[in-house]
């Protein structure tokens, strides 16, 4: 508790933390409502921005624009049926039908209250889990972390079952861009191409940047005929809470969901997509007889108390054991090297300022977002939606180029992030998840020095993956989550032939 | 085999060709250096060859080349490479206001006076930004000041 002081100390007697908090959930809710922009795409380009910040005050930033476009994605998914967001994907489903029912400010209202409900409880569980693991985490050895960047790739590998190939793909992908570079144990030179540049390896903030944001922009610019403009015109919709009756009937749902959020959250690899879906079919079947799909308030606060849950949570594997829970808090990592702090035990102990900053920042963040989101919905909503694409798409590409050079300033990291542009389009076209591959290059290296120290450790035997306590349990996960799907989806086919 | 399909085809092709160009490489490597980068290979070698066999055996393809403006991405990527060439020598400033304007263009904007006046006006808050308040180097060239 006293750690946790110092990071309420640390943001509210510096004003630039609190501004900076309310002006990254703020920017978080514009990009979230936009869509074709997202908080992953955001933070990756805004990254370089934090240099000269203070870390605490950068992780008040970060932190503001991934809750802010967590909730910014409803605005678009109720007024207009475009989730701005992945994660609004779901809230679109009933949030749009109630628009159209003229109950569109109710459902902006639900989605603010379910979102700050979600991510409060995150940030809690985040305060928390976070340093316990970081503990528990002590008792990790090479084999521990080895196996359980295994299991997190195994995790997000696992989660779609008719995708398990491409998910193996952009898994090996990601592996392989972690081993580029000088090699940590023996300095030989791998796949570098003959280029200098390489010698280093790839660097992570200008391949987000390139992978998020410039492919963003390529598939803007492919559409034939020049780029479609916004042209529906939005009435100004006023925000409208539910009354107590109402919060009484929800507030089931927000707990289920929210628990859902949390769990998917803080297992390594899992996303934000999956929890809000997971948290949608777990309140149909909670609640069988609601007409769910056709407007009603519990379709929308489901998947929104699911999707700001996750938040807070996919920072728990982050700060405790360096694995990242999703690709948002992968671009965290990025931040949190350029601040020059180790994730892990060591960050706990060594910096627990920033650490519980940025804690103590999502919490603040989270609550932000009831005010905020009533100035931005009432106000501001109408007008950011109508937003020309071409000049909306021209800022994110000069931010891109920016953030690319000022994050080494080098001009090669340009030449990076154009190549992983590319890299990151050609994935887009062939359905191969970007996600996948972030996650694995962030645990490659990880996993590299582990599995070889391991193998020093063993004297070549690898049986001490499996024989080691924690690597057992890791182990079970791992064949858990890979073999699960596969046998849902034999269940469900022998189901469809018996059917049939 | 339609165009479609044979774009289709060529991304788990390439991947085969690179994993087994990981696992000769990795081959050459002394020591344990080489033996994560097998361990890649063969991972990246059977989900392409999995991926493969599924695009072979059906006709349906996710990639319509008659929707994609090849022409535009092709541009857009000499632009941001000319980008990196330039940048050191004419300095942030120019060189960024230069892309700005052509990407509003290729974006399809058309009033001469936005084209202009909108990249100038993000790269001028960005120099600020980033120059001015947080002290990160940018080039300048002939604009030092």
């Amino acid at each position: 508790m006293e750690q946790l002081w110092l990071g309420i100390v640390e943001i509210f007697t510096n004003p630039a933390s609190l501004l900076f908090c309310v002006l990254g959930t703020m920017l978080g809710l514009i990009v979230g409502a936009l869509p074709g922009l997202n908080s992953t795409i955001t933070m990756s380009v805004l990254i370089p921005f934090t240099f000269g910040m203070n870390p605490s005050v950068a992780f008040c930033m970060l932190a503001g624009i991934y809750v802010g476009a967590t909730t910014g994605g409803s605005v678009s998914a109720i007024l207009l049926k475009i989730p701005g967001t992945g994660a609004a994907v779901v809230t679109a489903f009933d949030g749009h039908e109630m628009f159209k029912k003229g109950q569109g400010g109710l459902a902006l209202g639900i989605a603010t209250t379910s979102s700050v409900f979600g991510g409060v409880i995150a940030a809690f569980v985040l305060c928390f889990a976070a340093p316990f693991l970081a503990k528990q985490a002590l008792r990790f050895g090479p084999p521990e972390y080895f196996m359980l960047a295994v299991m997190g790739l195994a995790s997000v590998v696992g989660m779609e079952p008719k995708k398990m190939a491409k998910n193996f793909l952009a898994m090996a992908i990601g592996l392989f861009t972690s081993i580029i570079g000088i090699s940590p144990q023996g300095g030989v030179s791998r796949y570098t191409f003959g280029l200098f540049t390489l010698c280093e390896g790839v660097s992570l903030v200008p391949m987000l940047i390139g992978l998020f944001g410039v492919s963003s922009i390529y598939e803007v610019l492919e559409e034939m005929g020049g780029v479609a403009g916004l042209t529906e015109t939005i009435k100004n919709v006023k925000m409208r809470f539910p009354d107590r009756k109402m919060y009484r009937t929800i507030l089931p749902i927000w707990m289920q969901s929210t628990i859902i959020g949390n769990i998917v959250g803080v297992i390594p690899g899992a996303g934000m997509t999956i929890a809000v879906f997971m948290a949608y079919d777990q309140a149909k079947r909670s609640y069988p007889k609601l007409p769910f799909g056709t407007g009603i308030p519990e379709g929308v606060a489901a998947p929104e108390s699911a999707n700001n849950a996750v938040t807070g949570s996919s920072m728990v594997p982050l700060l405790a054991l360096g694995v990242p829970g999703n690709a948002a808090s992968a671009v965290f990592l990025g931040a949190l090297m350029i601040h020059g702090l180790r994730t892990g035990p060591a960050l706990f102990r060594d910096n627990p300022k920033p650490a519980y900053a940025l804690i103590v920042a999502f919490l603040l963040c989270s609550i932000l977002l009831l005010p905020l989101m009533i100035i931005f919905c009432n106000y501001m909503a109408s007008y950011v939606l109508r937003l020309r694409k071409e000049v909306l798409t021209s800022l994110v590409l000069i931010l891109c180029v920016t953030g690319a050079f000022a994050s080494a300033n080098n001009s090669a990291d340009i030449a990076i992030t154009i190549a992983f542009g590319l890299v990151g389009y050609i994935m887009l076209k062939n359905k191969l998840p970007m996600g996948t591959m972030i996650l694995a290059n962030v645990l490659g290296k990880m996993m590299e020095s582990n599995f070889l120290q391991t193998l020093v450790m063993a004297d070549g035997d690898l049986s001490l993956l499996v024989t080691r306590p924690i690597c057992l349990i890791l182990a079970a996960l791992t064949a858990i989550f890979l073999a699960m799907p596969i046998v849902a989806s034999l269940k469900k086919s022998k189901r469809e032939q018996k059917a049939a | 085999m339609d165009k479609n399909k044979r774009v289709e085809i060529a991304t788990p092709v390439f991947f085969i060709a690179l994993s087994i160009y990981i696992f000769i490489v990795a081959l050459t490597l002394p020591d344990v250096e080489g033996v994560f980068p097998m361990m890649i290979a063969v991972c990246m070698l059977a989900s392409s060859v999995v991926i493969l066999v599924k695009l072979l055996r059906t006709t349906k393809c996710i990639i319509d080349l008659t929707k994609i403006n090849v022409m535009n991405l092709v541009k857009i990527t000499m632009a941001l490479i000319i980008y990196a060439v330039i940048i050191n020598r004419v300095g942030y400033i120019i060189s960024t206001v230069l892309l700005g304007i052509y990407s509003t263009y290729a974006l399809g904007l058309r009033d001469l006076k936005k084209i202009v006046i909108y990249p100038v006006a993000i790269v001028l808050v960005l120099f600020v930004s980033f120059k001015l308040l947080l002290n990160v180097p940018l080039p300048m060239a002939f604009l030092d000041f």
